[in-house]
């Protein structure tokens, strides 16, 4: 199923403003999940690949920060809105590619 | 007494920053004098808040009409698969929990259940296949509401 390219720019604002609201700090990759995978057609391998790609887009972009760490030897992958992503939302600068329906 | 007066401001930070609520609304609706409401606010910072979830809302929001408007083309063909993925974030993010402010949700919920007799009455009478499909699912969704009431 193709995905046209305003839905695919809204969901990446999606993935911003869910991770806004934990800003400074950073949003466990399971939270995110659970907050954004049902806009993305909810738990399926092809879902869950196009939300993995939008998030590659948006640290390539340097809009937000990807971390990971280790407890009791499970790996836990984090992800933390940037200063230049939290412009974007609040409107101050735009970025082809990612639309935001309201800034805050 | 204190678990009381806990509870009132948690609910209180519910409705004005999640809800939407004006102090004056969230005031009438928690017994609890507006003045109070706006220190608690000030001091925990709702407007900030409500303003990040509200901004997170409309995106949704977006998102989900943007789904809708993709499912079906221009000749008005409905894309059952795309329906299906619309239903699918309806059931994840319902339009009641979040509609644009006020907090009637019972006309929120009638809302929502005209629209899905709308849908059905539409792929009824254009496209029989699609409503086979996501039939099933709109039935679910509808026991979903139901729980709710």
């Amino acid at each position: 199923m193709t995905t046209d390219t305003t839905t695919l720019s809204l969901r990446r604002g999606l993935v911003l403003f869910a991770l806004e609201a934990n800003y400074p700090l950073a949003l466990l990759g399971r939270a995110l999940e659970e907050r954004v995978l049902p806009f993305y057609g909810g738990a399926s391998a092809a879902s869950g690949q196009a939300f993995a790609r939008d998030l590659e887009y948006l640290a390539e972009k340097r809009l937000i920060d990807r971390t990971e760490a280790e407890l009791d030897g499970r790996r836990l992958v984090s992800w933390r809105l940037t200063a230049s992503g939290l412009d974007v939302v609040t409107g101050v600068s735009q970025v082809p590619g990612i639309t935001i329906e309201r800034a805050r | 007494m204190r678990a009381h007066a806990t509870a009132q401001r948690d609910e209180a930070r519910r409705l004005v920053a999640q809800e939407g609520l004006t102090y004056a609304q969230a005031a009438a609706a928690t017994g609890v004098p507006e003045s109070t409401l706006r220190k608690w606010g000030a001091a925990d910072n709702w407007t900030a808040e409500r303003g990040r979830t509200q901004g997170y809302l409309a995106q949704a929001d977006a998102v989900k009409q943007r789904l809708m408007e993709d499912a079906i083309s221009e000749e008005g063909k409905a894309d059952p698969q795309k329906i299906f993925a619309w239903l699918q974030v309806e059931k994840a993010f319902p339009t009641y929990r979040y509609g644009q402010g006020g907090v009637d949700v019972k006309a929120k919920r009638a809302l929502l259940a005209g629209f899905l007799d709308g849908l059905v009455a539409y792929f009824a009478e254009h496209d029989r296949d699609a409503l086979a499909l996501i039939e099933p699912h709109i039935g679910g969704l509808a026991k979903v509401l139901g729980a709710d009431v």
